[in-house]
């Protein structure tokens, strides 16, 4: 579906999509007014991205999902600093809600979605063998034997 | 990590944009490979190689360590 959308759209029509749904959550819930405030957010956020990734640069390019190898390791890279920034975050948002007696559940799901999310990318991106010796007459040569 | 890929464009007469254009990367990456910010994966290593008619091992000089990614 993504790749019949023109690159340089595919962002700020997610962008337009999850502010549409945020605006009417909102709107269900504080009624009309909300949309002061998230309105221009949910108009200005699209047309930001459609004009940020007309540009000739790696941020561009991740905005149209059409990053080069070394564009797709950095956007990796940044990832994992956010993941690592929210895990430890998550940590240190249960301490202090522990510490001060405060609602703990909230704090428990993100807890529970960081360890989720890591045993989750284990098993996904784990590699058939990996560590393993599988030299003939090893334990594991059966990884290799049908090469 | 040194490479001569600077070397090889200028002497062909490419710009950064059309040696891009023609590995399928972006601009950006063939300023990084150039300045040695980046090493190249095996197969684009492979594709560079091959662009200019040379071996990987005499387009990309691995006793030099001054760079990595």
């Amino acid at each position: 579906m993504m790749r019949s959308i023109p690159p340089r759209l595919r962002t700020p029509l997610i962008t337009l999509v999850g502010g549409a749904v945020c605006a009417a959550v909102a709107v269900a819930a504080y009624g009309w007014g909300s949309l002061l405030h998230l309105g221009p957010v949910t108009i200005l956020g699209p047309a930001l991205y459609y004009v940020w990734g007309g540009r000739n640069s790696d941020s561009a390019a991740m905005i149209r999902y059409q990053v080069d190898e070394r564009q797709a390791y950095r956007q990796l890279k940044i990832l994992a600093l956010v993941g690592r920034v929210m895990g430890g975050g998550a940590v240190v948002a249960y301490l202090v809600a522990f510490a001060a007696k405060a609602t703990l559940w909230p704090f428990a799901i993100f807890l529970a979605l960081f360890g989720v999310a890591t045993l989750a990318g284990w098993v996904i991106y784990r590699e058939r063998g990996d560590g393993r010796d599988d030299s003939p007459g090893s334990p594991h040569s059966w990884l290799t034997s049908g090469q | 990590m040194r490479n001569r890929v600077r070397e090889q464009r200028t002497h062909r007469g490419l710009s950064q944009a059309e040696l891009a254009a023609a590995l399928g990367v972006s601009r950006q990456t063939v300023i990084s490979i150039e300045n040695g910010r980046y090493l190249p994966s095996l197969p684009l290593a492979f594709r560079i190689a091959r662009f200019f008619d040379l071996a990987v091992d005499k387009m990309f000089d691995p006793d030099d360590e001054e760079t990595a990614t």
